[in-house]
C-alpha cells in the first residue's frame, strides 16, 4: 500500500507545486490539490500544508488561512491521526489554527533570509524522521522566510520544548546563537502536537528532494511520511 | 451601529524588532526625544448592535479569536461612535 497524498491551497500559496512535483514525479505517488474552500479527502493518509503567502499574509501571517473553510477537514484529519506537514506559511497556518503550540514572528534581524540551514533532529520517535534520523543527526534544507521567529508562551514553553523535532544548527550539530536564522526560542525550526502526527517547520523539505538542485535531506522527510501514512 | 476602535499590541514581555528598528532611525534622523517605540494594529469595526453591553461578548470574541493572537498580543477596544 502506498500513501495518498493531499496539498492544501490557498489564495497566495506559492509553494504547492513544488510540493505536488515532489511528491508526484519524485516520490511518485498520486496527490490531490485541494482549494481551500473545499474538503481534504477522508481517504488521504499525508497532508501537505505548503508555504507562501496565505491571504496576502493580512492580520497575521497564517490566521485567516487558519480560518478557511478547509481547515475543518485539516483538524479533522489530525484527530484521526492522519499525517499533516506545515511548511513556512503552512506552519504559520497550524499554528493559527491551535493544531501546534506556539507563535511565529517577525525574524529578529527584520531580513527576509533565504539560506540553507543545518538542521538537528531532536527525537528518533516521529514518522517525519523514522527510519533515516537518529537524535542528534544533522540535515541540510534551504528556509525562506520573514516570519519565521519561534515563540512559545510560559505556559508552552515546555510542550514547545518536549515537541521540537529540529532545531537550526551548525554543520557538527552545535546548537548555538550564531546558528540561529530568525531569533526562535531554543533555536526551534520544527515542532510537533502532542500526539505527534502534525509537523510545522520553517525550513523546505519540498525543495531539497534532487541532488541536482541541492540535496534530497528533504525527500527523506517526505518519505517518511509516505511510509508512515501508508502504514496507518 | 456602533463604531468601535480596537488596538492590538505585541504583549510587553515580547521584544517588538519593528519598533526597535523605528526608534534608531529617527534618534538617527535627529528626534533624539523618542525613547521608545511600540508598533501596533488598528481597526476600525462598524457593529450592528445598539449598544457596548448588548455587543461586548462579540466584541471580547472577536479581538481573542481573531484581531489578535493571545499568545504575543494584548487588546484594548472603545465604543467611538454611537
Amino acid at each position: 500500500m502506498s500513501a495518498r497524498w493531499a496539498v492544501v491551497v490557498f489564495p497566495g500559496s506559492n509553494c504547492e507545486q513544488d510540493f505536488v512535483t515532489a511528491v508526484r514525479d519524485v516520490l511518485g505517488r498520486e496527490v490531490v490539490e485541494v482549494w481551500h474552500k473545499d474538503e481534504v479527502p477522508e481517504d488521504v493518509d499525508c497532508i501537505a500544508i505548503p508555504g507562501g503567502f496565505s491571504y496576502g499574509d493580512y492580520l497575521r501571517a497564517g490566521s485567516l488561512a487558519a480560518m478557511s473553510p478547509v481547515m475543518q477537514s485539516v483538524k479533522a484529519h489530525a484527530e484521526r491521526g492522519t499525517l499533516i506537514i506545515g511548511v513556512c506559511n503552512g506552519f504559520q497556518v497550524l499554528c493559527e489554527a491551535g493544531l501546534l503550540p506556539g507563535a511565529l514572528m517577525k525574524n529578529t534581524s527584520l531580513r527576509f533570509r533565504c539560506i540553507d540551514v543545518f538542521l538537528r533532529a531532536e527525537r528518533e520517535d516521529s514518522p517525519f524522521t523514522a527510519g533515516f534520523l537518529k537524535k542528534g543527526d544533522v540535515i541540510r534544507i534551504p528556509i525562506a522566510h520573514g516570519y519565521g521567529n519561534y515563540y512559545a508562551p510560559a505556559g508552552q514553553i515546555g510542550a514547545a520544548e518536549k515537541q521540537a523535532l529540529f532545531t537550526y544548527c551548525g554543520a557538527d550539530g552545535r546548537v548555538e546563537d550564531s546558528t540561529n536564522p530568525n531569533g526562535s526560542v531554543m533555536n526551534i525550526a520544527g515542532v510537533t502536537n502532542e500526539r505527534g502526527n502534525v509537523l510545522g517547520m520553517m525550513p523546505h523539505p519540498e525543495r531539497a528532494v534532487e541532488a541536482l538542485i541541492g540535496g534530497t535531506d528533504g525527500l527523506n522527510i517526505l518519505k517518511a511520511m509516505d511510509r508512515e501514512g501508508a502504514k496507518a | 451601529m456602533l463604531k468601535v476602535h480596537v488596538l492590538v499590541h505585541l504583549r510587553p514581555d515580547i521584544m517588538d524588532v519593528q519598533g526597535q528598528a523605528i526608534r534608531e532611525a529617527v534618534r538617527g534622523a535627529g528626534h533624539d526625544v523618542v525613547d521608545g517605540v511600540r508598533v501596533g494594529k488598528s481597526f476600525y469595526l462598524d457593529i450592528d448592535a445598539r449598544d457596548a453591553d448588548s455587543a461586548r461578548d462579540e466584541i471580547e470574541k472577536l479581538c481573542t479569536e481573531t484581531l489578535s493572537n493571545p499568545l504575543l498580543e494584548d487588546y484594548t477596544w472603545e465604543v467611538v461612535e454611537q
